[in-house]
């Protein structure tokens, strides 16, 4: 048996700092993420949680810090590029086009061109999108009533946001970044969605972080958590290992550096 | 010729994750979408019925063709129009493009200038128009009814002012020909119109242009996330509407052998109105070619019944707001029940 060299992290974020004006969001919080991997990334609202994630998806450049995806540092400010390192993200108002049907929203952006032809003028071969975005929903084992080829308006909460993790799903090469998920979603829907995070994560071995509210949910899916504090790292927890209550010690500052004395 | 596509026939592929429900079959008609076109085609079929039997002269070949030679103007400016209210912009400045155009290129021709020449640059002017409310509205980020109105006002009065309010006559044979050359019974200006709605649905339902502008109108932070051109796209349609405007500007010098700074009044309201009655919505997202066809071919067909019927200008005009107002509310509703379900 030969000794494997310590694999190369999909994801390594290094001492990002963010400052808006006086403001300083991030101050210096680093993680890895390594393959198949489930990160919850929890906080108190303003503890910074969607800067960072907005950082990594490329829609934010840091004051200071990198982002290393499979060792190589990533540019800022441009989330086309991030893209197109195989990053995708599932944004919280879920980034879909209500009036367009679900295989459009699948290739928004990244139309397939009859002939490959490139501009503006370029006509929609819209059966290999339909027959595509179909598979991929397949794929994840989504039920959808109806065809691909239904406005994205006609469907209820839970359904889009499954389309919208199944785009993302589909697209993604190295990560998948999901803001609030289940925020807008019912029980049965939060489940649903809690299975599919899983199920991208442990079948197709592509990290996932989760940014959430919702401690429990966040404990079913993560592998670790790590807990922000106004900006920095309150904790990095193992999920097997910590409970809701610990979770919100390290959010609320009742455990950890910052805690008073007990009393 | 003015026959309704079937809406949404595409959604009937093959190609669905699990059979269609028979509850989404059902759906469909109930689809404000739907439902609209229907009633448009309705709403016609009645009109034509109605004038038939008011005048022996309505239902015929040469007078159905001569309604869509008069509807052409309004037709070539209506199909850019469309796309732009879908992708969430407007354009009342057409009516003010139309008055500049058509009295820069009275004066360009009665200075000497050659036809070719005065074309291209009455061209420019619509494009420059465009141009303009592009620049006010995307960059600026003027709301786009203020923005054009601007304008509308800026260039109905440069029209009133360098014509003196005068209308000048204008003889030229090119302009007579292309706007006056008859192929057997059918105006050239019918061949026009045709040509302009093939291409406005090729590229609405085939083309990544016409699915962007979708896409942008219906949520424009959505199409921002998916790295859509939105800006390029807004500059291109509304540069579209101002050249149809000065196309428009250039057709109407023809067809009236004259250029008068009041000539683009009655387009003022009636292209917004063609495309509103028509399915439009003023938020974007919603609308189609077919249906502004229809509503082109609705309002074509009042204006010809009435001058039928020897009622006064004054009457298609108050038509003219009373549909207006009556798609404005239709929208209204079919927005609440989308945002119900």
């Amino acid at each position: 048996m030969t000794v494997a060299p310590a694999p190369v992290p999909v994801l390594e974020v290094q001492n990002l700092i963010k400052r808006f004006g006086a403001i300083e969001a991030l101050k210096g919080v680093s993680f890895t993420l390594g393959r198949g991997e489930i990160l919850g990334l929890v906080g108190d609202n303003g503890a910074g949680k969607s800067t960072l994630l907005k950082i990594v998806s490329g829609a934010l450049e840091p004051t200071a810090g990198s982002v290393m995806l499979n060792g190589e540092h990533l540019e800022f400010g441009n989330p086309a590029q991030h893209r197109q390192a195989g990053i995708e993200t599932v944004y919280q108002d879920l980034g879909l086009v209500g009036n367009l049907d679900i295989a459009g929203n699948f290739f928004l952006g990244r139309e397939v061109r009859v002939r490959d032809h490139r501009g503006p003028f370029a006509f929609l071969n819209n059966r290999a999108m339909r027959l595509q975005a179909r598979d991929a929903i397949a794929r994840l084992h989504i039920t959808i009533p109806g065809s691909v080829a239904q406005k994205v308006n006609s469907l209820s909460g839970g359904q889009r946001q499954a389309v919208a993790i199944a785009r993302a799903a589909f697209w993604k090469r190295e990560l998948l970044l999901l803001d609030e998920p289940t925020a807008a979603l019912g029980v049965q829907a939060t489940a649903e969605v809690g299975h599919l995070i899983m199920q991208i994560a442990k079948e197709e071995g592509v990290p996932i972080i989760v940014v959430s509210h919702d401690i429990a949910e966040v404990l079913k899916v993560a592998d670790r958590v790590v807990v922000l504090r106004q900006g920095e790292t309150a904790a990095q927890l193992v999920g097997a290992e910590t409970s809701a209550s610990e979770v919100v010690g390290y959010i609320t500052g009742t455990i950890g550096p910052q805690a008073g004395p007990a009393g | 010729m003015f026959k309704a596509a079937k809406p949404r026939s595409d959604t009937r592929s093959a190609v669905d994750v699990e059979r269609v429900s028979g509850a989404s079959a059902s759906r469909k008609w109930l689809d404000p979408s739907f439902l609209q076109s229907q009633g448009l085609l309705l709403i016609l079929a009645g009109l034509v019925l109605f004038f038939s039997f008011k005048s022996p002269f309505f239902f015929a070949a040469s007078n159905l063709l001569a309604v869509a030679a008069s509807s052409t103007v309004l037709a070539i400016m209506a199909a850019p129009q469309t796309f732009l209210i879908v992708s969430g912009g407007f354009d009342v400045s057409v009516g003010a493009t139309i008055a500049i155009s058509t009295v820069s290129l009275g004066l360009l021709l009665a200075a000497g200038v050659p036809m070719a020449a005065a074309i291209v640059v009455v061209l420019f002017i619509g494009l420059g128009v465009g141009a303009a409310n592009a620049t006010l509205v995307v960059v600026l980020r003027v709301n786009p009814l203020i923005a054009t109105l601007g304008t509308m006002s800026i260039f109905t009065g440069l029209a009133h002012f360098l014509s003196s309010g005068q209308t000048e006559v204008v003889r030229n044979d090119f302009l007579r020909w292309i706007t006056k050359t008859q192929v057997g019974p059918v105006s050239v200006l019918v061949f026009m119109f045709i040509g302009v709605y093939v291409v406005s649905i090729v590229l609405e339902r085939t083309t990544v242009l016409g699915r962007w502008v979708y896409a942008i109108g219906g949520n424009a932070e959505a199409a921002r996330l998916a790295g859509l051109p939105i800006r390029r796209v807004q500059y291109a349609l509304y540069i579209a509407s101002g050249l149809s405007a000065s196309v428009g500007g250039v057709l109407l010098t023809g067809i009236l052998q004259s250029a008068s700074p009041r000539v683009g009044d009655t387009f003022l309201l009636s292209v917004v109105t063609a495309v509103i009655l028509g399915g439009a919505s003023l938020t974007g997202g919603r609308g189609s070619i077919i249906g502004t066809l229809l509503a082109v071919a609705i309002l074509g067909v009042l204006q010809n019944g009435f001058s039928l019927l020897l009622l006064p200008s004054s009457v298609q005009t108050i038509a003219l707001g009373i549909a207006l107002i009556v798609a404005v509310v239709f929208d209204g509703v079919v927005r609440r029940i989308e945002r119900r379900a």
